[in-house]
């Protein structure tokens, strides 16, 4: 009995922490190989809203001196070969870890316009990011981990605008810009329309932590992409609406702008975007209901 | 207020209220215990353009807490309020406001405790399981849920619990369950009963689930983790070791790769009458544990990885201090006690002590994985530059368990003499030699190693009519980070309740000279029985504060400080 009785004990240890443990061994490959269906006709200005998808807009956090930042561009770039057109990706140089401090990082990416959404969402840490501006799991700021998840969190709210831009050049760096905006239902509260411009393909020093190839902590030769530039509206937009907005009234707003002399237009892209004004039981203060983007320079 | 807070106030209430007479009515039922502790620390801020203080709206910030329980025979209640008006410079801001985010009920019967509500839990060393708090570090992941505690047979222990973590004034959204067995051989088996030779095995599994939301990645929602352990005790010598092992979690912490994880944690020590040896050893591999994956910072951990390191308690020698690296470290620590015996020439009249200590980390080795293997993992074939460690999306990289890399993150030589001089007299001297790599550990990308030596005399000199002064002075020399430091203290104690002390802590070495300041303060207390109230005023400088290998950044500050503790 002696004997039954520690066999027993023995199985009791060994099992109850087997029993109370559940694994998942994940199989190769470990990445998503298939990318979600994409608009059928993502360039047909169909205001028709089964071929209109809501967009999604990244606003990344990020600094030059930001150690971890390689990283959270690299989760970007995996979300936008995945979702390709449908998210669009904006990297604002802001806080402590854009500051320029002197050789090799004299560049200066930070805008008056990444400085003031900064410190609006009280950044304390970079990489981080904004998707559309929604929480997910109760945090509107979300670490590049988040970022996946919050999408997919958003992919069943259909589309409540259509936003589509167009750009001419008026001479060598001056251009001007037409956004056409449509409410896909009607709308009693306030919009607001933001423009901005980013650059990519910036070649300049950026800090990393963990990879061999660079055991001086720093890429010289680093692509810098999505870069904010500037806005071509005010960061807190322009009023879109006041009250009522019926889906049969399409918006024109017209905007004139230039480059600074050492930007290549080539590289540039307008980014669109249409802010809810104020959060009530529909959605979050600030919340982007829809955005687009288009390359500067075809 | 949210709903965790809500929701804890009401049951703190309704659990509470029946007992609300017979709190100040124990002699209508005896054995009736209650018991608690308040503290509260409060700082008003003043601009310091010197220093570069944040500016605070608020003027006052204020972190309080106090908790409250209440035991009558095998029945236990209690709960904790904690209050951030906004919280102190330093903390989350996501403490913000106030709330019970603790409450709880437990009660024995028959060798089975059962506990509803928060508890906090450890298996072992923590590898796979520890949930606390640590109030001055911000931290605590209490869990919410169950925990079980069976006693079947003598020497035997059984846990098990299941819950979600605390995150703030909210929940993580993780739900974590584990069971730990342990067995004291010597008190299971009668015939070990009388033997010197104490030995206890134990055995720990924890898992954590959390939906795969991720579009890019197959994430696991089950993520499991086990650890086996044993004591052995055989008079003045003791052997503990524990080996943990976790599976594939993809996470923040380790940039989303799917290598497995592992701990190992060795430590020995002998002593006897005057002569303590400690010796220790551990090896962390992607141990990273958390109920959120995405989770960074302080938030969420399931486990804990000591850091092996002394921890220091002056000013000077605690300015650099370790924090443990969950993505991969090697490290060891020896110490050495010993007592020189009084009235001998070395051990002067009264005796001295002499600690001799040593603590060292060390990144493990780390090779990268082959293209054809991050193609087959991810798809993807890498470029040129790409790195081939670390790839989010592949097993990350491979690692001999016995391989030590080549980074040194951290190395502190010290040295500490006690001696009391007389009946009135008594004294230390530190001597700390340190290497502290301070890219590595503070997250920074341009900052050299530090390379310093530390020297700390502390003294205290016994006065009549029950007074006391002591004083302390400490240098710190290096050529790297802020440079030089001198710092001078003096405490004067009128025992049993008051205390008054001076210190300023002056950067007479930094190579700005504008930034050669002095951080002064200014501190007077009293206590009383179970009461304490401290008064300060000064000037703090930016620095790290450590509690077992984990950190929080306090920010420089000026300004009022108060602090009141409590007990009953």
């Amino acid at each position: 009995m002696k004997l039954l009785k520690t066999l027993f004990y023995i199985f009791l240890i060994l099992a109850v922490p087997v029993v109370f443990s559940a694994c998942d061994d994940m199989d190769e490959p470990y990445l998503v190989q298939t990318a979600p269906p994409v608009d059928p006709d993502p360039d047909d200005p169909d205001n028709g809203n089964d071929t209109i998808v809501r967009k999604y807009l990244l606003e990344k956090f990020t600094g030059h001196r930001c150690v971890g930042c390689p990283a959270g561009d690299e989760t970007a770039k995996i979300l936008k070969d995945f979702y390709d057109d449908r998210l669009v990706v904006v990297s604002i140089h802001a806080g402590f870890f854009s500051m320029p401090l002197g050789e090799p990082y004299t560049m200066d990416f930070r805008t008056p316009e990444g400085n003031e959404l900064n410190s609006h969402f009280g950044i304390s840490s970079n990489p981080n990011g904004l998707i559309s501006r929604r929480e997910y799991e109760g945090s509107l700021i979300l670490p590049p981990a988040s970022w996946g998840s919050a999408i997919v969190d958003m992919e069943d709210i259909p589309a409540e605008f259509s936003l589509s831009l167009e750009v001419e050049e008026k001479s060598p760096g001056s251009y001007s810009l037409t956004a056409f905006i449509n409410a896909l239902k009607p709308m009693t509260e306030n919009f607001r329309l933001v423009v901005l411009l980013t650059e990519s393909g910036i070649v300049s020093p950026q800090s990393i932590s963990g990879n061999p190839n660079y055991p001086e902590g720093v890429i010289m030769d680093y692509t810098h992409n999505n870069v904010l530039r500037k806005g071509i509206t005010n960061i807190w937009g322009a009023e879109l609406n006041k009250g009522a907005l019926a889906p049969s009234i399409l918006l024109e707003k017209d905007y004139d702008f230039s480059l600074e002399p050492d930007w290549v237009a080539e590289n540039c892209h307008i980014v669109a975007f249409i802010m809810r004004e104020e959060g009530n039981e529909n959605g979050y203060p600030l919340e982007i209901m829809q955005v687009e983007s288009i390359p500067l320079a075809e | 207020m949210n709903k965790v807070s809500q929701t804890g106030i009401l049951l703190a209430a309704l659990l509470l209220l029946p007992f609300a007479p017979l709190l100040q009515a124990q002699e209508l039922l005896p054995g009736l215990r209650v018991w608690g502790n308040f503290q509260m620390d409060a700082q008003y801020y003043q601009d310091d353009a010197d220093i570069a203080t944040d500016t605070v709206p608020e003027k006052i910030l204020m972190n309080g807490f106090a908790n409250i329980n209440l035991a009558y025979e095998n029945l236990t209640i209690g709960f904790r309020y904690e209050s951030y008006q906004n919280p102190l410079l330093g903390f989350d801001s996501r403490y913000k406001g106030s709330g019970i985010p603790y409450r709880f009920a437990s009660y024995t019967q028959d060798n089975l405790e059962v506990t509803l509500g928060n508890f906090y839990e450890q298996y072992g060393n923590g590898l796979v399981m520890r949930s606390y708090v640590e109030p001055n570090l911000g931290i605590d992941n209490a869990m919410d849920g169950i925990k079980l505690l069976y006693r079947p047979a003598k020497g035997v222990t059984l846990r098990t619990l299941i819950g979600e973590q605390r995150l703030f004034f909210d929940k993580g959204p993780g739900i974590v369950r584990g069971a730990d067995a342990e067995i004291y051989l010597n008190e299971a088996f009668e015939a070990l009963s009388g033997s010197q030779n104490q030995l206890t095995l134990g055995v720990s599994g924890v898992s954590k689930y959390q939906r795969d939301r991720d579009p890019t990645y197959h994430l696991p929602e089950n993520v499991a983790a086990f650890a086996g352990r044993m004591n052995f005790a055989r008079q003045g010598f003791n052997l503990n070791a524990e080996y943990a092992r976790k599976a594939n979690d993809p996470s923040a912490d380790n940039n989303f790769i799917y290598r497995h994880g592992e701990a190992l944690t060795v430590s020995s020590s002998y002593s006897f009458s005057g002569f303590g040896l400690l010796l220790s050893a551990k090896r962390i591999d992607n141990m990273g544990f958390r109920s959120n994956r995405a989770a960074t910072g302080n938030d969420l951990h399931i486990n804990y990885l000591p850091a092996m390191t002394r921890q220091h308690l002056y000013s000077l020698t605690g300015m650099y201090p370790y924090a443990t690296q969950p993505t991969g470290e090697v490290g060891a620590l020896a110490e050495l006690t010993f007592r020189l015996p009084r009235q001998t020439l070395l051990g002067g009249p009264m005796g001295t002590t002499v600690i001799v200590n040593f603590s060292i980390a060390n990144a493990i080795d780390k090779q990268p994985l082959s293209n054809e293997t991050i193609f087959r993992q991810t798809g993807r074939e890498p470029q040129e530059n790409d790195p081939r460690i670390n790839v989010p999306g592949t097993d990350g990289y491979t690692s001999g368990f016995f391989s030590i890399g080549d980074e040194k993150y951290f190395q502190d030589f010290n040295i500490e003499i006690s001696r009391r001089f007389s009946r009135n007299f008594r004294g230390s001297f530190t001597y700390m030699n340190l290497f502290y790599n301070q890219n590595q550990i503070e997250g920074y990308d341009n900052k050299e190693d530090v390379k310093a030596h530390i020297v700390v005399t502390d003294m205290t000199y016994r006065l009549p009519n029950r007074r006391s002064v002591r004083w302390e002075l400490q240098h710190l020399s290096t050529r790297q980070d802020n440079g030089d430091w001198a710092m001078a203290m003096v405490e004067y104690s009128i025992a049993p309740h008051w205390f008054f002390s001076a210190s300023n802590q002056y950067n007479y070495g930094n190579d700005d000279k504008d930034q050669r300041l002095h951080y002064y303060t200014f501190h007077a207390g009293y206590n009383k029985n179970a009461n304490r109230f401290s008064l300060g005023w000064g000037r703090q400088r930016q620095g790290i504060v450590c509690v077992g290998g984990v950190c929080r950044v306090v920010p420089a500050s000026t300004g009022f400080t108060l602090s009141v503790t409590s007990s009953f």
